[in-house]
């Protein structure tokens, strides 16, 4: 099939999505609120942080994944997630998150072998 | 995607990232707000020299500690014009605001707002909050979210807030592990304090015995609250009467948020019958996630219909269904409904209501954001949703589309919306399949002068580098917009 061209880049996706170890935070909805934050993603409607090595999230798109299909890999393993919700918006832009602890296969795209955009959880 | 738009990494292994043009401000500028930037030596030393005469000080997830905060004490002995201090997500920990606090205290300083969001504070650290809310009528907004303060904590906190001296305006207190046995003391708070007009005690295991006891402190005449937050704090059914109550005689009550409480519909009709009371002046109503069905849904458009100051909802993550929108819909039709914002994500909706929303659209005038994705509206029904924005009466400013398993074929009908509606000033699409061909038509229809976009919303979409080429030179060509991706 077509190759679909990544424009994001690994280091994005890993400013995104990679958050390992997972940064101390009392609760999953406080982790979210400062995450959202840190890693400029304010009043994002939803993002999953990962909290997995590195080289665990970079061998999806070796042999720790399958192809779903163009260069769409879902992992053979699960991964410890956090799933950050936008619940509320406040004024000068103070979004409220929720957040929830998941153990989930997920569904990146990869190019150069290399995780450049999350999909989805699976 | 969108790398112009995230900061580069900074070199904390936290990955947290510093936004640069705050940052480079923050120097020139006399009030320092930083966020993400780790504080080192001579950085230091010029921001604290820099805020001899600052007003505010925002300083969050600076990796600040104990000696940072003896710092700080020294500004608050000569600035006397320092208003606020946020200090959210950093480990000062109980030594650490025990030192700011007796800085607080010189005679000097008139600090009005204090965040100290998720600094490991604990109950130890609460004695001496308490001697600054008793000892400084100035302070007048405290945030202790996400402290693990504990009923003891708690308890200590309470006994500053009822001193006569304190002027307290704004407290927020949520997930500080408060307990059913805080609520004696906030209700005396609650009936002493006629200055307290906001109050989050979201996140707290409290239950409907304490909420119980609180709405008797809200029933209170010398109980002025306009704002009150108890999400996820247990309340079911059994409190919601209680808070129907409260809803029914305090008209300075706008902004209750309940959301994250498995009241289910037996709770919100009781709840209703504090809203459409004619005595209630809700503004800002938040049941997200509170177990509601099509069966409240009836309510709810009785509700939107007849209450005049009911400007924002939320009913995200509740099973409303196709048949519950539809009821809605009858709601946001009449002329009466004053509903500026109206959240409806995750309320498992599909194409099939789809008419009943574009009538809505074609008809309310007074609706500016709707947030209505992360249903699985499809092709077909943002379509059909497209239309009703087209209409010469639709006045939506903001509409969220996100997550709506939405792809390129229903991109013309978004392009022609986009084009044609010179009120539109957000749109998200996120998280939808929509790929080169369908970010062609968005990128197309946003060249037309009709078109008044701030912000087009594209995270998690997938493109190639020749779009991401045009997007980025489409947004230069553009000023105002703003492609966020």
């Amino acid at each position: 099939g077509d190759e679909i061209r990544p424009a994001a880049s690994y280091r994005q996706f890993v400013s995104r999505h990679v958050d390992q170890p997972k940064t101390n935070a009392p609760n999953n909805n406080a982790y979210c609120n400062r995450l959202m934050q840190s890693r400029g993603l304010t009043c994002k409607l939803t993002n999953t942080f990962i909290h997995n090595p590195l080289n665990e999230v970079k061998a999806i798109c070796t042999h720790g994944g399958t192809r779903f299909r163009n260069n769409l890999f879902d992992s053979n393993r699960s991964f410890t997630l956090t799933v950050c919700r936008l619940v509320s918006r406040g004024r000068r832009r103070r979004c409220a998150y929720r957040g929830t602890s998941q153990t989930r296969r997920i569904r990146v795209a990869c190019t150069n072998q290399m995780p450049v955009h999350f999909e989805r959880i699976l | 995607m969108g790398a112009r738009l995230i900061p580069a990494f900074s070199l904390r292994s936290s990955l947290c990232f510093w936004i640069r043009k705050r940052g480079l401000t923050s120097t020139l500028k006399m009030d320092p707000d930083v966020q993400c930037e780790e504080l080192t030596g001579s950085r230091w030393t010029e921001l604290v020299s820099s805020m001899k005469n600052s007003k505010t000080i925002r300083l969050d997830d600076c990796s600040l500690s104990r000696s940072h905060c003896e710092d700080l004490c020294s500004v608050f002995s000569t600035n006397q014009s320092l208003k606020e201090l946020k200090l959210n997500n950093n480990e000062l920990k109980d030594e650490g605001v025990k030192v700011l606090c007796k800085g607080l205290l010189t005679p000097s300083c008139n600090l009005e707002l204090l965040w100290l969001q998720n600094c490991s504070l604990t109950g130890a650290c609460c004695e001496s909050l308490c001697s600054v809310l008793s000892k400084k009528p100035s302070l007048t907004e405290l945030h202790l979210g996400d402290n693990k303060l504990e009923t003891s904590g708690g308890k200590v906190l309470c006994q500053g807030l009822l001193d006569p001296n304190c002027k307290i305006r704004s407290l927020t207190l949520s997930y500080c592990e408060l307990t059913k046995d805080n609520a004696e003391l906030l209700t005396s708070v609650l009936r002493t304090k006629p200055t307290l007009k906001e109050l989050n005690l979201s996140n707290n295991e409290l239950g409907d015995g304490a909420i119980k006891q609180l709405c008797r402190g809200l029933m209170d005449p010398n109980c002025n609250l306009e704002l009150l937050h108890l999400e996820n704090c247990g309340v079911t059914a059994e409190s919601c009467a209680d808070l129907g109550n409260v809803l029914h005689t305090k008209p300075s009550l706008i902004d209750l948020a309940v959301g994250d409480n498995k009241f289910g519909d037996a709770g919100l009709a009781l709840l209703c019958q504090g809203l459409l009371h004619p005595n209630c002046k809700i503004q800002k109503l938040w049941l997200w996630e509170c177990g509601l069905t099509a069966a409240s849904c009836q309510d709810l458009s009785n509700l939107i219909s007849t209450k005049e100051s009911l400007i924002e909802m939320s009913l995200i993550t509740n099973s409303l269904g196709d048949a519950g929108m539809d009821l809605l819909c009858q709601g946001l039709k009449d002329p009466k409904c004053k509903l500026q914002s109206l959240w409806l994500r995750e309320c498992g909706l599909t194409s099939a209501c789809c008419e009943s929303v574009s009538s809505v659209l074609s008809t309310n005038k007074s609706l500016k954001e709707l947030q209505i994705g992360s249903n699985k509206l499809e092709d077909e029904g943002v379509k059909v949703i497209c239309e009703g924005l087209r209409q010469p009466s639709c006045n939506i400013e903001s509409i969220w589309l996100g997550d709506s398993d939405a792809t390129a074929g229903c991109c013309d009908s978004i392009a022609a919306v986009i084009s044609s509606k010179p009120c539109l000033r957000e749109i998200d699409l996120s998280n939808n399949m929509l790929e080169d061909e369908g970010v062609r038509k968005l990128y197309e229809a946003v060249k037309s002068p009709n078109c008044k976009l701030k912000h087009l919303v594209l995270y998690d979409i997938y493109w190639s580098s020749e779009v991401d080429d045009e997007l980025q030179a489409l947004e230069e060509s553009k000023p105002g917009l703003k492609i966020i991706s």
